[in-house]
């Protein structure tokens, strides 16, 4: 029988999840909904868990659980898909990213496909494995290891987009100051 | 293993190195080390996987989320484009009102004899589970006026260094015939619990006017009385914290 503080348990998992569902949702009050279900059926049916090593991979895959559930109930929005058939990643390097605005990759993440993002996103935010992200999706190992590689590359696309599209504005605008003699 | 081969297979390679002894990964990682081009490859991926994991892990949470998860509230009152949300919030709602959830939630056995000391510890027990707060409101007037109203709770006195912060919602709880109201706070993304309770309930309540600290296993906890009520405030913390919050020096 688990013996667990629910206001620890909360303490310890709800920011992480709340990143998770907003990568889901787009949508701060909607991450906020889904993080509060969570720890609800955490309150209400957690006590079915034996095994507290599992607690955090539960509060995962019920999440995802609900983000899918909810979907029944989703208007259909036009979604922008990216499509990436290179075999080679992108040219992007790590500092290009760091200097991106985090909202910036957010806004990316976005972006792509939803089966893609979320494998991508629990690779990234939570350090899970291939394996630990087949349990918590519920998918075979494979399907996750081909899922992480197309949404990376369709990541690092939208990244390096984003980077050529900042830089062109400041050039622009450099340019624009020029011409008024700034 | 070719070299494409290897590549796709490295993605999934996680830069912490929990996966080196991972054999799936072996052959791969062998031809990462003994070939300079895959050897370059590899060490940008690791960096951008790197890069990209310090991005998403700078994403804000809102402040009173923690808060609004303890309390059990489903935030109502802001606008949505998703027709779940509020299904999911009424839902809830519905179902912590109406299902023995609710039920459980909001008895409470004491565990202890009737003493001031046992009924701390069983209040720390209490705020160990999810319960349902009553009254839910951020304002300490409204929490006032509720428990007058609505349980007869009155005459009781909230530090003014805790007021000032907002409030979750209130609650009365009934332990050994003893009415004892609640009410939370939130203070700085931390939920401050204040318990109030009839002064000469228990016969080894406190009387001393100036607070006092105790820790009460995971409780950080300052308990003080002012007739015609005691009172006792705790958080999951340390004294620190809590002492800062209360600046407990003189009578509240």
């Amino acid at each position: 029988m688990l013996e667990l503080n629910f206001e620890e348990i909360v303490d310890k998992h709800y920011t992480m999840l709340y990143r998770f569902a907003l990568t889901l949702t787009h949508n701060e009050a909607n991450a906020c909904d889904l993080t509060q279900q969570t720890f609800y059926k955490w309150a209400t049916k957690g006590h079915q868990l034996r095994d507290p090593k599992k607690l955090k991979s539960w509060l995962f895959t019920t999440l995802h659980r609900e983000f899918l559930s909810s979907k029944r109930f989703e208007k259909r929005h036009p979604h922008y898909t990216v499509e990436v058939v290179e075999s080679e990643l992108p040219a992007v390097t790590a500092d290009v990213i760091s200097r991106i605005d985090s909202s910036v990759a957010v806004e990316a993440l976005e972006r792509i496909e939803e089966h893609f993002r979320v494998p991508l996103v629990l690779f990234h935010l939570e350090d899970y494995s291939y394996k630990e992200i087949a349990e918590i999706l519920e998918i075979p190992i494979g399907t996750v290891m081909s899922r992480l590689s197309r949404g990376r590359n369709q990541l690092l696309k939208l990244l390096t987009d984003s980077e050529k599209e900042s830089e062109s504005k400041i050039i622009s605008l450099a340019n624009q100051e020029k011409t008024q003699g700034l | 293993m070719n070299k494409d081969e290897a590549k796709y297979l490295l993605q999934s390679y996680r830069p912490s190195g929990k996966d080196a002894n991972d054999p799936h990964f072996e052959e791969a990682l062998a031809l990462a080390q003994s070939d300079p081009e895959m050897q370059g490859w590899f060490a940008r991926q690791q960096g951008i996987t790197q890069a990209i994991s310090d991005k998403l892990h700078e994403i804000e949470v809102p402040k009173d989320l923690k808060a609004r998860i303890l309390s059990g509230k489903i935030e109502q009152d802001n606008p949505r484009q998703w027709t779940f949300g509020h299904t999911l919030a009424a839902a809830a709602i519905i179902l912590i009102l109406l299902t023995p959830v609710a039920w459980y939630a909001n008895q409470f056995q004491p565990t202890g004899p009737k003493t001031y000391a046992a009924m701390k510890l069983d209040m720390g027990n209490y705020l160990s589970r999810f319960f349902v707060l009553e009254k839910q409101s951020d304002s300490v007037d409204e929490m006032r006026t509720y428990l007058s109203s609505e349980h007869g709770f009155t005459d009781f006195k909230v530090p003014e260094t805790l007021s000032q912060y907002p409030g979750i919602g209130c609650q009365m709880i009934d332990w050994h015939n003893e009415p004892i109201a609640l009410i939370c706070f939130v203070v700085d993304n931390e939920v401050v619990h204040l318990f109030m309770m009839d002064s000469d309930a228990f016969e080894d309540e406190p009387t001393s006017l100036i607070p006092e600290f105790e820790q009460i296993n995971e409780w950080a906890t300052y308990t003080w009385s002012e007739a015609p009520r005691s009172y006792l405030v705790s958080t999951l913390g340390d004294e620190e914290f809590l002492t800062r919050v209360l600046k407990p020096k003189r009578p509240f």
